[in-house]
């Protein structure tokens, strides 16, 4: 026999104790552990939407441009716009080496309800989307009807390169010409086709959204922004500052859960504690005599320990295990919190995260531990041992 | 005998108080007594409920740690719930406050994030675009506009407190048209304070954190203008309470912005023309507008955002304090067990012993409830300080704000739970037969 | 016959209690020399103090003045902490109530000593005990499985396991019938003669307190008659 086996004797004595605080613990791992993998997974599919976009900056009309940035990416309405005559100053500026025109807007499919953006570009393109590994999107004429689908679009509506997308978005057929290769990004969901065919389609001439931006020194962001920014009526945003005001939007979300965070947690421990002094009352004349039998205060406390850190372990393993098979759900329940949350999966499951979850838990449980061992301390044989019926 | 013998003796011997007049009278009687009888009723239910409530707070207090245990971690459920109920509720009222107390219908601001911009025009701070001066007179030009009025925000170094900043805003003529605490200027003031260089209205926090009144002169910026105070504006709970309002050409010249104004905030003629208006003021260059609902509405989603996270706490609050009542209900069930049967074995019924269970529970809820009250009313300010650095768009004045609706809610949803934990505590004591007391413990 | 210093000596011990704003004097002045291989039995009504200075010899509880020399330590005194260790080395007890861990096995339960002294290598030991004690056979039994008077003996295998001079007995028959009782005791015999444990134990039984090679009678906290 060892302080395990005395340990688990005692566990199995109040099964259903044990299990409720267990249940108790995993809930609130769950809880912590979803933010910090969404805290670090939102960061990262962020930085992975804005690194996709291949550009160092946007200009967008007037409005708010990291809710344009976000649009852009994800598809959705831009109120206003920007005119060909703005995007030629923006292209025949010095310090730009590409300007490429985006004009989008969402699309619903007449039957299916199903959503897609439409995308009006020129072929350059190509050059500002790294992950598509392409030169540019080939049509055969600025105004053709022609056009590139995302592979998960091209997946759902079983079309090849060579189908005509019929007119179930918009009131116009167009040619595929080609798949895009898969990004795992919004863009395997979106249609992209001539700027002008778009205009048409839309029926906005002479008008886009958006224009994408390479400069010719990419280290000189901030002067180009500057000289860019002279520009009437438009607005410069770097896909740096876009990410950096977003992720510090999302983190008032943050800190405010977890303010509610610690507060469970707090709640956790108190509740461990409960328990632990509920089994040492228990167990009080056990205790006693064992301490007649020659246990030490530290040897009765490695049987208790044993089963705090059962418990918390338990509920540990089981809360991360739980949120992580829940994770969908989770995810969608984020969604709601945090709009224009990034595509792509929100959480990010990595050793640090899971070692800082254990290392939190193994200090509740020390924690929780103090006022138990204290009060093991205090229990005397005798007052253990005499029986009030004796 | 006669017929009407009968009724004649029926007549004369009939008593004054028959049957049906007998019953009224009781009534009467009774209805007189009954305020008496309710009180009286009232009093004795009272006193047992007092005596039995005795009893069950002795049975509870036996276990002192475990129940100050139990008590402190639904207190802490319970506080965790006021603490999003106050900020949802005070946040929203703050917000809401502070936007229709701007006064304005749309502010006019350079191009960049208008949620931005708002921050910074509400709170106090620098932009980093202004526009042209010349934009008031264009808007102002738009005929759908009723009053217009520029400002430029800013903070200077204060030269009372070392380290701090004042928050310092320049308008232009046609404030007094839009805000709510300057109607009350006299026109006298306002013509000085627009004429002249060495005038400022204060706001009333800032007016006390400066120590100063009516007629006291001050020194503003690096350059110690000297002004006077002409007079210290209402108080609004907003950010303007802690500011200092000068005429915009002296903000140009303390803030080194000339030429430059940081917004222009614009009330229409008639609802109807908001449209247009926006139109057309979007129609200058370089300008775009937000409108007080679309502020609000950024609040309000944010709200939205909070009721979620309310309902995330709410179950897993609840959740772990469910477990806890059932773990301390169900041990002191147990330790109470043998007095259990023996007040069976002495006739003590079911029903008897549930309530002495759940009021146990009850109470235990009570407490918890109370104490975690009082905790949330003492930490408020301790909330105050720790959320204004989490909130976006945030505003001087209360943010915490719970009314009786809120702490009922959280009561009931509290008192509910103590109700379902101590169910199984019942099953335990309703199952063991009054016999048992009678059997020897084995150990 | 040459007198071998006494195992346990006390001197002048008192024992009182505060009950509410009484002061109970439990032990008066009570002197006692027990030599190694005595079985004595204390006898007395309830309240003569008997169980109170079973508790103090076994270092349960602590004089209120008074001097304590086992062998020839003086231990009156010493805080609980080094108690612990004293108990290890020198004591077993038997209590009236077993005491058992419900949850654990006879074996287990015997164990127990030897698991807090760090000497569960005497595996061997264990066996022995419950040989001598006749529950071979109810090894892997729980308590709620055991009679009486097989718990009784368990709680003996349990108090000797770790080979100690002495065995302490608080009514150690209290909750049995005759016959569990009267094996119980020829169990303390055979310790005592074949093992030479001073056995100190208190009990109401005439009957049994014979079997003892010295009786102690008290009364109000004062021994009396030895």
């Amino acid at each position: 026999m060892n302080y395990l086996s005395l340990a688990t004797a005692n566990m199995k004595r109040r099964k259903w104790r044990t299990f409720f605080t267990i249940v108790g613990i995993t809930a609130i791992v769950m809880a912590f552990f979803s933010l910090a993998t969404f805290s670090q997974g939102y960061q990262n599919a962020l930085r992975k939407e804005f690194t996709s976009l291949g550009i160092q900056m946007l200009a967008v009309p007037k409005g708010c441009p990291y809710e344009m940035t976000i649009h852009i990416l994800h598809g959705g309405h831009i109120e206003q716009s920007l005119t060909m005559d703005q995007f030629h100053q923006v292209q025949s500026h010095p310090s730009v080496l590409i300007a490429s025109p985006i004009l989008l807007e969402k699309v619903v499919h007449k039957n299916t309800q199903m959503e897609t953006v439409l995308y009006g570009v020129y072929s350059d393109f190509a050059l500002l989307k790294p992950l598509w590994s392409m030169n540019q999107l080939s049509f055969s004429h600025e105004e053709a009807n022609e056009c590139w689908i995302g592979s998960n679009l091209a997946k759902t509506l079983s079309l090849k390169t060579g189908d005509t997308l019929p007119s179930v978005y918009f009131d116009q057929e167009l040619q595929v010409v080609g798949i895009l290769p898969q990004t795992r990004t919004a863009d395997d969901q979106f249609i992209f086709a001539p700027l002008h065919t778009v205009q048409k389609i839309l029926d906005h001439p002479q008008q886009v959204k958006a224009i994408g931006i390479q400069l010719v020194d990419g280290e000189k962001v901030g002067p180009a922004i500057e000289a860019l920014s002279k520009i009437p009526d438009v607005q410069i945003v770097s896909y740096r500052q876009a990410e950096y005001t977003l992720n510090d939007l999302v983190q008032s979300t943050r800190n405010l859960v977890q303010i509610a965070i610690w507060f469970i947690v707090l709640m956790g421990v108190i509740g461990i504690v409960n328990t632990l002094m509920m089994a040492i009352e228990d167990r009080r004349k056990e205790m006693g005599m064992m301490k007649a039998l020659g246990a030490t205060s530290l040897q009765l406390s490695y049987g208790i320990g044993i089963e705090v850190f059962f418990i918390i372990l338990s509920g540990c393993g089981l809360g991360m295990i739980l949120s992580w098979i829940l994770n969908k759900g989770i995810e969608n329940l984020l969604r709601l919190l945090v709009s224009n949350a990034p595509t792509g999966t929100l959480s990010f499951y990595s050793f640090s995260t899971i070692v800082s979850t254990v290392v939190l838990c193994i200090i509740l449980g020390l924690v929780a531990s103090i006022i138990p061992y204290i009060t093991i301390q205090k229990i005397s044989p005798l007052e253990a041992i005499q029986d009030e019926e004796g | 005998m006669p017929q009407n013998a009968r009724s004649r003796r029926i007549t004369v011997s009939t008593p004054p108080f028959h049957g049906g007049n007998r019953s009224s009278i009781l009534l009467g009687t009774a209805f007189s007594f009954s305020p008496y009888l309710f009180f009286f009723f009232m009093y004795t239910f009272f006193m047992h409920l007092l005596q039995y409530l005795h009893f069950v707070w002795k049975t509870l207090w036996r276990k002192r740690s475990r129940i100050v245990l139990t008590i402190l971690s639904i207190s802490l459920a319970v506080m965790s719930l006021l603490f999003f109920f106050g900020l949802r509720r005070g946040y929203t009222q703050s917000m809401s406050k502070s936007i229709s107390n701007f006064g304005a219908h749309l502010i006019a601001m350079p191009k960049g994030c208008p949620y931005e911009a708002s921050s910074v025009i509400l709170q106090g701070g620098i932009l980093p675009k202004q526009l042209p001066d010349e934009t008031l007179d264009r808007v102002r030009e738009i005929s759908t506009v009723e009053h217009a009025y520029a400002m430029l925000t800013g903070m200077i170094p204060s030269h009372t407190t070392k380290g701090e900043l004042d928050r310092v805003i320049g308008v232009s003529t046609g404030v007094e048209t839009i805000k709510k605490n300057w109607s009350d200027i006299s026109s006298t003031d306002l013509e000085k304070f627009y004429s002249s260089h060495t005038y400022t209205f204060v706001g009333s926090k800032k007016a006390e954190s400066l120590n100063v009144d009516v007629g006291d002169l001050f020194s503003l910026g690096s350059k110690d203008q000297l002004v006077e105070v002409l007079a210290i504006l209402p108080t609004l709970d907003n950010q303007d309470d802690s500011t200092i309002f000068i005429p915009l050409a002296l903000a140009q010249e303390l803030l080194q912005q000339q030429g430059s104004i940081s917004s222009i905030s614009v009330t229409v003629k008639d609802f109807s023309y908001i449209e247009s208006t926006i139109t057309q003021i979007e129609s200058i260059e370089d300008v775009q507008v937000i409108t007080m609902n679309e502020l609000l509405q950024m609040v309000l989603e944010y709200i939205e955002m909070l009721q979620w996270l309310i309902l995330g706490i709410l179950l897993i609050a609840m959740l772990t304090s469910f477990i806890q009542i059932a773990n301390t209900m169900t041990i002191s069930v147990t330790d109470q067990m043998k007095e259990i049967v023996v007040l069976k074995a002495f006739g003590a019924t079911n029903s008897q012993i549930s309530l002495w269970i759940v009021l146990q529970s009850l109470l235990l809820g009570f407490m918890s409830i109370g104490l975690g009250v009082l905790i949330t009313y003492i930490c408020i300010p301790l909330y105050e300080y720790i959320v204004q650095f989490f909130l976006p768009l945030n505003q001087a004045g209360p943010l915490f704000y719970l009314t009786l609706y809120d702490i009922s809610i959280a009561f009931v949803i509290t008192i509910s739970v103590t109700i379902l934990a101590c169910l199984y505590p019942l099953y335990l004591a309703m199952k063991e037969p009054p016999a048992s007391a009678f059997a020897k413990k084995a150990l | 016959m040459k007198k071998a210093n006494p195992i346990i000596s006390l001197h002048g011990i008192n024992k009182n209690y505060h009950r509410g704003n009484e002061i109970v004097h439990a032990l008066q002045g009570v002197d006692i020399a027990i030599e190694k291989g005595d079985f004595i039995a204390f006898m007395g009504a309830s309240g003569s103090g008997k169980s109170t200075l079973l508790n103090i010899i076994g270092g349960l509880d602590q004089c209120t003045s008074g001097s304590y020399f086992l062998d020839t330590q003086e231990v009156a005194k010493i805080p609980e902490k080094k108690w612990i260790y004293l108990r290890r080395k020198w004591f077993g007890y038997v209590f009236q109530a077993f005491h058992l861990i419900p949850t654990l096995t006879v074996k287990e339960n015997i164990e127990l000593p030897l698991l807090f002294a760090g000497k569960q290598q005497l595996g061997g030991r264990i066996q022995d005990t419950l040989v001598e004690i006749g529950l071979d056979h109810r090894v892997d039994h729980l308590p709620s499985q055991l009679s009486g008077g097989e718990m009784q003996r368990t709680a003996i295998a349990r108090a000797i396991v770790h080979n100690p001079p002495i065995l302490i007995a608080d009514e150690p028959t209290g909750n049995l019938d005759s016959d569990n009782a009267d094996i119980i005791f020829r169990l303390f015999q055979t310790l005592n003669q074949k093992h030479n444990i001073t056995i100190l134990c208190a009990t109401h039984d005439a009957q049994l307190a014979k079997q003892c090679s010295r009786i102690v009678h008290m009364k109000d906290g004062i021994i009396w008659e030895d």
